[in-house]
Order: structure tokens, then C-alpha cells, then sequence
């Protein structure tokens, strides 16, 4: 059973269209991330779902309800907010028991739940203090026990770590992913961080433009990507977007790339592909590799005419990138550590084609 | 001495000098009430009394006549009372809930409503005078006291909507929105969110609409009947009925008198006046 579906969703704000016929449809237990750059419409999206923007057309299903005109409070949700949003002159146990309180939920069963959510966040010796006290990541903390409490058919996070510092953001999304599998909860989690998404997401949602670019799991999302602005949003570094043109020839596509002060570096895909003559190669840093004499990997770029010029080298510890120019544009390949890459010195590299996307142009559409 | 501490002391000088300039009247007031008529006639306007009395202010409380009424301030600070404290809390009560409806309840047409409440501070008294005694006397509340507390709140609401506007606009809209995805509803969230932070505003409201109401004369004098008179207006009479001999003593212990109560309020709660003020634009 679907827990949400959003059917030919549209909002617009008189003749400004913010949300372009959304179709999404999640099923209970899953962690569905919401990813796309800032004014891709992802906020008005999760607050549409919550109820606190009205919508211009379409419909809204929460756990087989339909709920779009139904207000916030009766959709069976809890919201964890950006500024975290705690009530100033409540203590922190009121905080988390307004919900209840509002509702008329007996005082029993309002402290049984409260002392349950403190015990799940341990934020037990906070429950007296007010939220002015409390550090960033307690503020979260109990910002999510106000959600767990109420135990909703739907969580919604709008960009809940994005006002945490570096290294709590890391702990506290590991923590999250944990209650996650502990409750099996069904999640909507707005970021713009396509690491929170791929880290967290059972299901990723990549917008833009209040349009939705592709529909997916991290994985399909990471190695299919159905664009060329899925591929250059998604994966850190992002991927290479090289021009290239295609020729096929007996059973097998030719793909030549531009190369600065040398002759086109020239590869070929083992596989005939129906390509048009001009297309974008994208391909990830770490499916660029050192070239070895006997190399396993297809499309080993050929011979010694295959060294291209690295001009930055960057050693980040646990990989080496690289950064070379290749048709008209930077290209960064993530090698070992140990890799002997030099600056200003030609080094061998091979793409693994096996993983290699090929994108139109023209449109950005994924032609493989 | 360094030509920093000498300025200092300088400017501690000119600080002292205006303070005294400013206080000189109020000096004069209190001691003239003191004195007896007899000493005010033949000594000097800034000499300390001789023999303190209090003849003067118990004639201004309970004897002093105002027209025909001799029974002095008492009466009509009861009045002035009367009509102040509701009138104070109904602007401040409606005006936190105008201020919190404009601020994050957004509806269409809210900045021309906003607008035209604005504008409602910039009216001056004179030009509301006629209309306003035909709406009293339509409502048959000309020459009442409740008649009185009704111009005052809708006087005062234009101010009081700003007050309230501005300290609310600075709090986020996420709250309202947590609020009501926790289930409360539009009363609930004014009473359990917004009104616990809205001691230094409350007090900004009180304060002002106070000193506005309590010191009002205009209105006082064109809306009230015989028995509905504020203080104002029985100072303004107990001033200007001479029977032979000026009781300067008694009209300023009357003066006095009228004025205390704002003066309190201002001692009581004034540190906090300046605090709410500058709430909405310092953040902390």
C-alpha cells in the first residue's frame, strides 16, 4: 500500500508556476529525499504535502486517505523544520507534548510517550531547560522527539542539519538513518546536499526548476542519471560532461575527444550504440583510471597517444584526483593514493566504458 | 588630567546643567504646592518653603471647585480611571491580535488593510470630532464614560496594531507552522506561542496607550457629560474657576496630583519601555 501519492501535483502563485505536474508515489517504510538546488520548488513541494501551502491542482494520498483539502493537522503528519521551530517559553518536555496537550491526549499516556521519545534521543536531562539553552544539535534533537512523539503515518524533514556544523550534520544524519530503520518509518526529507540524499534516501527525487528530473534509487540515480543536470547535481566530484564525437564502425562505436596540443584521444566503446555524430560522455572520477599495459578495463585510451597532459594534482588522503582538459573541458579522475601522477607531466588513463553515460547536446537527455 | 576625563567631566556638566533646566518646573510646582498662600505672595518664586503644608493638596483631592462641583480631584480621577484601565487593555488586547494577524496569518488585501490602520495614527484629533459624536450619540453612548473607553480603543488601535505588527513580524513563520501541524488553531497558537513572548511589547502598548489616554484632553472635553469628566478636563476647571484669590498652591498641587499616575507608570515599568522598543530590531 502506497503511504503517499502525489497525483499531477501543480502549485502556482497567480501566472508563476512553482510546481510543474509532480507524480510521486512512496510506499510505507520508505525514505523518500527530495534533492535539487536552491528555488527548485523541493520546500513548497513538502510543505504542499503537509498542508501548509494549498495546492493549484492535482491531489495529495496520505496512507490511502486523500487529504488535499484537508488541513495540516488532520493529515496524520509530524514536520521537522529547518530553524527546528520550538516553541520559545516552553520547556522541552512542554515542547514535545504540545501536540498531545492540543489534542486532549490523556496526561498518562502524554508522559509515557515523552519519557519514551527522551529515553529513543537521549534527551532526558533536557526536558526542563527551554530551548535557548539547549546547543544546536539538542535543539535538533528535540525538534525530532516533537515529530517521533506524535508516531504519524508520514515524517517530513525540510532541510532539518542544514543549520549544524560539519561534523555534528554527519552524526546526526547517521542517527537519523538509524531511527529510520528502527521505526521503519515512511519519511519525506527535503536537502539540498546530494550527499544527505544518496547517504540517507531509500528513494531519491532530483528537481529543478519545479520540475522533477529523475525518480529513483541512490544508485540508479548515481550511475543512470537520466540528464546531463541530474549527472552534474548528483556525486561529488561531479561527474565529467566531456564532448565527443560518435562514429560506429563494424559492431563497435568510436568516440574521439578533443585534446589540447595533441591529436583527438580516440576510444572505443566495444558495443555499436545508435548515437548521433556530436554527444556529452559523462563519466564519474573514480571510472577514470590509470591506464595499466594490459589493461582489463574496455576502452583503454589507445596507446602512448592516450597520455593526457594533468595539469593540478590534489592528494585528498584517502584518493589522488587529477585534473586534465579534454574536449574544451576540465576532467578530474580519482585515482589511488599511491598513483605516481605528476603535474605538467602526460599521464596514461582509461575510462571503464561499462559505466560511461552518453548524453544528447542538445536536450541533456540520457541517450544510453 | 588627560583631555579625555576633561571631556568627560564636561559632558557630565552640560548633562547636569539640562537636567536641571528640565526639572526647574517641576521644582516650582512641588514647592509652590507647599507653601501657603500667604508665603507664595510675598516671597520668591524659587525659595524653598518656609513651612511646609499640606493644606493645598488635600483642598485639591476633596475641596476644590471645578465650575459649580466643589468636591475637588477626587471624583474625576476616578473618572480618568475608569476610563484609562479598560480602555488601555481592550487597544492592547485587540491590537496584539490585529499585530499577530497582520504579522503571520497573511491574507489577501492585508498590506492595504495594514495601510489604512497606519494611517489611522496620523489622523489628528480635531478631524474625528464631529463624525465621532455622531457615532456616540448614535450608539447612545454620548457624555458616558464607555463612551469615552470606545474612542480611546479606537484611537489607540492603530498604534497599538503597529506595536504588536512589528514585534511579531520578527518571529518566524516556521513556529506558526510547527504549531499547526501539532494540531493548535488560530487562538491557541496566539495564546500558548505568541502572547508568553510579549512581555516587552505588552509593556511598550500599556505604557504608551496610558500616558495617551490618562493625559488626553481633547476628547475628554468634547465626549464627556457632568459625570463622566476626566481629570484633565477637572484640572483644565479647577484652573480657570477663580472665586477672588488665585490658589497657585492648590492648582499646582491639582496639576500634581493629575499627573502622578503616568509618572508611576513610567518609574514602574520605564526600563522596560525602552527595551520593548528596540526588541524588534536587535535580535537577542
Amino acid at each position: 500500500m502506497p503511504i503517499l501519492e502525489i497525483d499531477h501535483l501543480q502549485k502556482a502563485y497567480g501566472e508563476t508556476h512553482i510546481l510543474h505536474d509532480i507524480n510521486i508515489s512512496i510506499d510505507e517504510g520508505d525514505f523518500l529525499v527530495l534533492v535539487g538546488p536552491s528555488g527548485c520548488g523541493k520546500s513548497t513541494l513538502l510543505n504542499c504535502i503537509a498542508g501548509l501551502e494549498p495546492i493549484t491542482g492535482g491531489a495529495i494520498r496520505i496512507a490511502d486517505r486523500d487529504v488535499t483539502g484537508v488541513s495540516p493537522k488532520d493529515r496524520d503528519i509530524a514536520m521537522v523544520f529547518q530553524s527546528y521551530a520550538l516553541y520559545p517559553t516552553m520547556s522541552v518536555a512542554k515542547n514535545i507534548t504540545f501536540g498531545m496537550k492540543v489534542r486532549g491526549v490523556d496526561k498518562a499516556t502524554q508522559e509515557r510517550k515523552l519519557a519514551e521519545v527522551a529515553r529513543q534521543l537521549q534527551i532526558e536531562p533536557l526536558l526542563a531547560r527551554k530551548p535557548g539553552q539547549l546547543s544546536g544539535g539538542q535543539r535538533q534533537r528535540v525538534a525530532m522527539g516533537r515529530a517521533l512523539v506524535r508516531d504519524p503515518a508520514l515524517f517530513l524533514f525540510d532541510e532539518p542539519l542544514s543549520n549544524l556544523d560539519a561534523k555534528l550534520r554527519v552524526s546526526m544524519r547517521t542517527e537519523i538513518k538509524k531511527l529510520h530503520q528502527d521505526l521503519n518509518a515512511s519519511i519525506v526529507y527535503v536537502t539540498h546536499d546530494q550527499i544527505e540524499a544518496m547517504t540517507l534516501a531509500t528513494k531519491i527525487v532530483v528537481m529543478k526548476g519545479g520540475v522533477i528530473q529523475q525518480i529513483g534509487t541512490p544508485a540508479e540515480i548515481y550511475n543512470r542519471p537520466a540528464n546531463m543536470f541530474v549527472a552534474d547535481f548528483m556525486g561529488s566530484p561531479a561527474m565529467n560532461l566531456i564532448p565527443a564525437r560518435v562514429r560506429s564502425e563494424a559492431g563497435q562505436t568510436r568516440i574521439e575527444i578533443e585534446r589540447a596540443g595533441d591529436a583527438p584521444l580516440v576510444i572505443t566503446d566495444p558495443v555499436a550504440r545508435d548515437l548521433p555524430a556530436e554527444i556529452v560522455l559523462g563519466v564519474r572520477p573514480e571510472d577514470i583510471h590509470e591506464a595499466t599495459g594490459n589493461a582489463h578495463l574496455p576502452g583503454t585510451a589507445q596507446g602512448a597517444g592516450g597520455d593526457v597532459m594533468i595539469e593540478i594534482v590534489e592528494p585528498a588522503g584517502a584518493d589522488t584526483f587529477a585534473v586534465t582538459h579534454l574536449g574544451g573541458k576540465a576532467v578530474t579522475a580519482r585515482l589511488r593514493a599511491e598513483s605516481a601522477v605528476r603535474a605538467r607531466q602526460p599521464f596514461p588513463l582509461a575510462f571503464d566504458l561499462s559505466k560511461v553515460s552518453y548524453f544528447s547536446p542538445t536536450d541533456g537527455e540520457r541517450l544510453n | 588630567m588627560t583631555s579625555n576625563t576633561l571631556l568627560r567631566w564636561g559632558l557630565y556638566g552640560i548633562l547636569i546643567l539640562f537636567a536641571l533646566f528640565y526639572l526647574m518646573p517641576l521644582f516650582v510646582m512641588l514647592t509652590t504646592s507647599l507653601k501657603s498662600l500667604e508665603e507664595i505672595r510675598t516671597g520668591s518664586l524659587l525659595a524653598l518653603p518656609r513651612e511646609i503644608t499640606f493644606a493645598p493638596w488635600a483642598e485639591a483631592w476633596s475641596t476644590a471647585c471645578a465650575g459649580t462641583q466643589c468636591e475637588g480631584l477626587r471624583p474625576f480621577f476616578w473618572n480618568s480611571v475608569l476610563m484609562a484601565v479598560p480602555a488601555v487593555l481592550l487597544s492592547t488586547i485587540v491590537g496584539a491580535l490585529n499585530g499577530y494577524v497582520f504579522a503571520q496569518w497573511r491574507f489577501r488585501g492585508a498590506n492595504l488593510f495594514f495601510a489604512a490602520i497606519l494611517f489611522g495614527c496620523f489622523i489628528p484629533f480635531q478631524v474625528v470630532l464631529l463624525p465621532m459624536a455622531q457615532m456616540l450619540g448614535l450608539m447612545g453612548l454620548a457624555g458616558t464614560i464607555p463612551g469615552l473607553i470606545f474612542v480611546h480603543v479606537i484611537y489607540g488601535l492603530g498604534f497599538t496594531t503597529l506595536f504588536f505588527r512589528n514585534y511579531y513580524v520578527t518571529i518566524p513563520q516556521e513556529l506558526v507552522r510547527a504549531a499547526k501541524v501539532d494540531g493548535a488553531g488560530f487562538f491557541r497558537i496566539f495564546w500558548s506561542i505568541f502572547l508568553p513572548i510579549s512581555l516587552p511589547i505588552i509593556t511598550v502598548s500599556v505604557i504608551w496607550q496610558f500616558t495617551q489616554i490618562w493625559n488626553d484632553f481633547l476628547f475628554g472635553v468634547s465626549f464627556s457629560g457632568p459625570g463622566s469628566q476626566p481629570v484633565t478636563v477637572a484640572l483644565n476647571n479647577i484652573v480657570n474657576s477663580t472665586t477672588g484669590v488665585k490658589a497657585y498652591n492648590v492648582d499646582m498641587a491639582a496639576a500634581i496630583i493629575a499627573a502622578l499616575p503616568t509618572l508611576l507608570v513610567y518609574v514602574v515599568a520605564g526600563k522596560y519601555f525602552i527595551r520593548g522598543l528596540t526588541a524588534g530590531s536587535v535580535k537577542g
